[in-house]
């Protein structure tokens, strides 16, 4: 067990690093070029050749790329990802000024697609092949099948104008929060929690101690609750790690359409601009938290296994 | 509550402009103030004179910065001397203001002495970029201004807010305090306004100024035309976008284009049919030398088959084996409507035109720089009040940007700017700024001005007392009040 | 339900949860038949590719046509959804715009496939090294969430419809390759293929002989499912603007444009909302009854 857990780490560092190549080669191979965005966000007139050389200088965009690989790896790893091209503040400190805002509506997303996803997936199995089965089904599909920025605006559209509940963007007030996190979490993420605890409930529903339960005469909403669901909960609670991290990542659509201030929103934003050391930054950081995330799920499934087939066995 | 654009502000020090630019909020103030028809007022400065090439400048007395600090022209030399520290790209250069520029007389009257000769220094500085900081401040962190507000609370991306100056030494701004928000999508700022979010918002966008008006509880005003959306044209491209070069081809496009339909259909209403490159205004009486090339369908067709295109099966024209495609590059911020329907007008005449959407300025620039281009879609600002800006910007041979290679008519061009630049008399400048526009549209077709764009703003029925300005640098909230 | 010859690994569950069958059982296509939602999902995908098949005979209008005196029309005879902000024909808009996502996303799955089963057919089979290097080219990729990569690589490269394509296929190709490794790999050791192994027959010819076509329906079920999300997140790229470039119709960027139409001309957004969402239903209603189907006992 500890040794896995040391390999699993230990084969952290070439994805790691693997992450940051992608990162730095991603910005660095686009055309364009950076310092004449910057010398135009400047001023109000076309820029000259000196004020661009100028600035090439300053953000050393002059020297090889495997040159500025190494400078920004090694800085990296101290935590100084350089600054931002836009804004000049330093990177991380705007991707950690920025997470919070995304942490919470993937956390808020998260929690609807799971009280969505966990009736309407126990329902389906409990009922199976009923016509709840089938709507239930189709529901978890037609949620996966709307475009989260066609969604986003038919949200605003209802709730925002046409009633009034809800503010349109932003972030002020706390009512702010929803309609960005209902779109995130009435997408795919949803369907699939939906589809997996379905089919893991129907599988263990399936097994000897199921049988040996009714048998011994417990209610039928006994051994759906305190068994069944118990075995049925391992692959949903990995995969919702996973898909948090997706979460995460789909904000980016949803963070435009509400001016809602993410890091998704700040990476489409970054693109935009050609802003390469926020791009390289996001890329990397994200890449990190991503790749721990799994590891942590890959944990956490292993913590919650042998239990389960320890209190298999007991039974 | 206002709802605004991107927060483009820079906040890094020495070069940054935290509430002065490209969203002016009157923390500083210039020496002079741009009026709505682009003519200059005293501000900080109460009056000026000029010997050769250095400018007086009569400071205000009795006011003060926000802080209490009194205003003297210490003052001066530090925002002059910040700025040509900070090495600002642009912003002060073709002012040929440099380092020991400005000589302190005493303490309320100051000599700015350019670098090179300047007559129009006092059009350009007043130029929001030029407001006055207290010395010994630094705008990143605390912009410090005599202006009637100051800065509360500043966001990033998020909002920035204002409160009334105590201090200041004009007319009490009604409104104590003032939040402006950040919302780039349009979509979303108008949606904001519709939710009663916010009280008004700025840059309206032209496809849903008609709902806004229409709507019950909002109002909507426009400003006088503050720029001109324009194709410029590429009379010095090497292969393949060398057609241009040829003067019929680029009269009979000019014919070829319904600007009138434009403005009416596509934007709802909201431009102004116009000739000039620049707001007319900025032209005074001499306007009127432009005239504009008309919309005449059937004379470009005629243009056309006489310079040998003649169309082909699929609508194109051809000659010589080679067919009639233009590249369209476009500023990233004008609405694909706009490029779509000039598409299309050209496509009628058997142009055929490939548009390349930039996602951003960098693309753009690389693009329009690189020169790969025939035709390119752009509203240039005119902030300050000099006339003869935007000709000796983009089309004097010997201007500083990069693209002037594209579009710059000659020598005899040239000359009529120099005199624009060097005359003394507004008069004079403007007579030179509409003789160099008129090669320009009329006699070269170097650029086709599609229309004068104007700044429209939104409110609420309850908010009053914005007075539209053409340009949003110089725009003033001084005078919005609520009305209970 | 856990592979007991392996190290406890994410990995299974996630293949657990797309869990293809590997076998078909017989009756497939009488089950799918009885299967009325996967029926439904069928013919809305017949019918969407008769639609974008036909579009040149049966659209009203050229779809670059603008009519700018007749602009946000009511629907009426000639223009039977009514037009968008141009005066362009909304019907024949969508009509040709379902061509081209029918046909990109098509043209992407293809590649996706050819990419995906090769680089997890090689790895699965060679083993070893291959396999290592392989799989953690795999994790780098899916380290990410696929949009965002894209959305990445698009931006870079610059905007249009080719630079979309590219983004996607080369991000999406990495999930196809790690379930085809995972059903390569199962397969690998059965009798039949060690037999072959035994009797000389070459790696290639196994693979194309005796592999490929034991993999290959699970394989079109999950290309379907995920067809699906392919055209969303393509739609959601040319929302953002990087896609088609004007006049080319296509459902995401239409509803680009139609955004500041929203309340004074919300049928501009509603339209390709709609029919996107009722193409990316068809796919899944389809894959998941075809996967249903190849194997009840899932069900």
């Amino acid at each position: 067990m500890k040794r896995y857990l040391l390999v699993r780490i230990l084969s952290l560092i070439p994805l790691l690093l693997g992450i940051s190549v992608l990162a730095f080669l991603l910005s660095n191979l686009a055309p364009g070029d950076p310092a004449t965005v910057i010398a135009y966000r400047l001023s109000d007139a076309p820029p000259n050749e000196e004020q661009i050389a100028a600035i090439r200088r300053e953000y050393h965009l002059n020297d090889p790329l495997p040159v500025r690989y190494a400078h920004w790896i090694a800085s990296a790893v101290r935590g100084d990802l350089g600054r931002s091209f836009r804004t000049k503040e330093p990177v991380l400190k705007e991707l950690a000024w920025h997470f919070p805002a995304t942490l919470q509506i993937a956390c808020a997303a998260l929690v609807i697609s799971l009280a969505i996803a966990l009736p309407l997936g126990v329902l389906a199995a409990v009922r199976r092949g009923s016509w709840l089965d089938h709507l239930a089904r189709i529901t978890a599909l037609l949620g996966a099948s709307l475009p989260s920025y066609w969604l986003g605006y038919l949200l605003i559209l209802i709730f925002a104008i046409a009633l009034g509940w809800l503010p349109v963007a932003g972030r002020e007030g706390w009512s702010a929060m929803i309609l960005p996190a209902l779109t995130l979490g009435l997408g795919t993420t949803a369907a699939k929690l939906a589809r997996l605890t379905r089919s893991g409930l129907l599988e263990v529903l399936s097994e000897d101690f199921i049988r040996t339960a009714r048998a011994k005469g417990l209610s039928e909403r006994a051994v759906i609750w305190r068994h069944a669901l118990r075995g049925a909960m391992i692959p949903v609670v990995t995969i919702t790690g996973i898909e948090f991290g997706h979460l995460l990542g789909s904000a980016i659509i949803v963070e435009t359409i509400f001016a809602w201030p993410g890091v998704g929103k700040l990476l489409a934003d970054s693109i935009y601009d050609r802003d390469y050391p926020m791009i390289q930054g996001f890329v990397l950081v994200m890449g990190t938290v991503f790749t721990v995330l799994s590891l942590i799920t890959d944990l956490l499934y292993l913590w919650l296994d042998p239990r389960i087939r320890f209190a298999k066995q007991r039974q | 509550m206002i709802g605004a654009r991107a927060d483009d502000y820079v906040v890094e020090p020495l070069k940054s402009k935290l509430g002065m630019y490209p969203l002016n909020l009157q923390i500083c103030e210039p020496l002079v103030r741009v009026t709505a028809d682009y003519q200059i007022e005293p501000l900080l400065a109460t009056r000026w004179e000029r010997n050769g090439n250095t400018w007086r400048f009569f400071l205000r007395p009795g006011v003060v910065f926000s802080t209490g600090q009194p205003f003297t022209s210490e003052a001066i030399k530090y925002t002059f001397e910040r700025m040509v520290k900070g090495d600002l790209p642009g912003t002060y250069q073709h002012t040929y203001i440099g380092a020991d520029s400005v000589q302190i007389v005493d303490a309320l009257t100051v000599d700015i002495t350019p670098q090179r000769p300047n007559m129009r220094l006092l059009e350009q500085i007043g130029h929001s970029n030029y407001g006055i900081i207290a010395p010994g401040t630094e705008p990143a962190t605390e912009p410090i201004g005599t202006g009637p507000f100051k800065l509360v609370e500043y966001r990033r991306g998020e909002w920035i807010k204002i409160e009334r100056n105590e201090h200041y030494w004009g007319q009490r701004p009604p409104l104590g305090r003032l939040t402006f928000r950040f919302l780039p999508d349009d979509t979303t700022r108008v949606l904001a306004l519709q939710a009663g979010e916010v009280g008004m918002i700025l840059d309206v966008p032209r496809e849903q100024a008609g709902t806004l008006r229409a709507e019950a509880g909002t109002r909507v005003m426009e400003a006088p035309v503050g720029r001109v959306a324009s194709i410029l044209l590429n009379i010095h491209g090497s292969p393949p976008f060398t057609l241009l070069s040829e003067k019929n081809l680029r009269r009979a496009i000019a014919l070829a284009i319904d600007r009138r339909t434009l403005i009416e259909t596509v934007w709802e209403g909201n431009g102004e049919m116009s000739s000039t490159i620049g707001p007319r205004a900025m032209l005074g009486d001499y306007a009127q030398l432009v005239r504009g090339i008309p919309y005449d369908a059937n004379q470009a067709a005629e243009l056309l088959a006489q310079a040998g295109w003649i169309p082909g099966t699929d609508g194109v024209r051809t000659r010589g084996g080679r067919r009639l495609s233009l590249t369209l590059i476009a500023w990233p911020e004008l609405a694909s409507a706009t490029l779509e329907y000039v598409q299309e007008q050209l496509a009628l005449a058997g142009i055929e035109l490939r548009i390349v959407k930039s996602p951003d300025m960098a693309s753009y620039t690389a693009r329009i720089e690189s020169g790969e281009f025939d035709l390119d879609l752009e509203a240039a600002n005119q902030n300050d009040a000099n006339p003869i800006f935007l000709p000796a910007l983009r089309f004097y041979s010997k201007a500083t940007s990069r693209t002037v290679r594209y579009f710059a008519p000659g020598s005899r061009f040239d000359e009529i700017v120099e005199a624009g630049l060097e005359a003394a008399a507004r008069d004079e400048v403007q007579r030179r700024s509409a003789e160099a526009q008129r090669t320009l549209v009329d006699e070269e077709t170097i650029v086709i001005p599609l229309a004068g764009l104007k700044r429209i703003y939104a409110m609420r029925d309850n908010v009053k007392g914005l007075d539209p300005h053409p340009s949003l640098l110089n725009q003033r909230w001084d005078t919005i009040y609520i009305q209970r | 339900m856990y592979e007991t010859d392996k190290t406890i690994k994410r990995e299974a569950i996630e293949d657990s949860s797309n869990r293809i069958p590997t076998t078909a059982s017989p009756g497939l296509s009488r089950r799918l038949m009885r299967d009325r939602t996967a029926l439904a999902g069928l013919i809305i995908v017949v019918v969407l590719f008769g639609l974008a098949i036909l579009a040149p005979l049966i659209a009203p209008h050229n779809p670059a046509a603008q009519y700018p005196n007749e602009r946000l029309a009511e629907p009426s005879l000639n223009f039977p959804l009514g037009t968008d902000h141009l005066g362009r024909c909304l019907l024949s808009r969508l009509l040709y715009g379902a061509r081209l996502s029918l046909a990109s996303a098509g043209f992407a799955s293809l590649l996706i496939l050819a990419i995906g089963i090769s680089v997890g057919a090689l790895a699965g089979y060679a083993g070893g090294w291959v396999d290592t290097v392989i799989m953690r080219v795999v994790d780098l990729i899916l380290a990410f969430p696929l949009l965002v990569l894209a959305l990445a690589i698009t931006g870079m490269i610059g905007i249009g419809m080719t630079s979309v394509l590219v983004g996607i296929v080369s991000v999406w190709w990495a999930s196809y390759a790690r379930i085809v490794r995972g059903l390569v790999l199962s397969l690998r050791e059965r009798p039949f293929i060690e037999a072959a192994r035994a009797v000389g027959v070459t790696p290639v010819r196994i693979i194309t002989r005796h592999v490929l076509p034991n993999i290959i329906a699970p394989v079109i079920v999950l290309a379907t499912l995920e067809i699906g999300g392919l055209i969303l997140a393509i739609s959601g790229l040319n929302f953002l603007g990087l896609g088609v470039q004007p006049p080319t119709p296509e459902w995401g960027a239409m509803l680009n444009d139609g955004r500041p139409f929203l309340r004074s001309a919300p049928q501009l957004m509603i339209y390709p909302g709609v029919i996107i969402s009722l193409c990316v239903l068809g796919f899944n209603l389809l894959g998941d009854g075809l996967r249903d189907a190849l194997d009840p006992h899932l069900k």
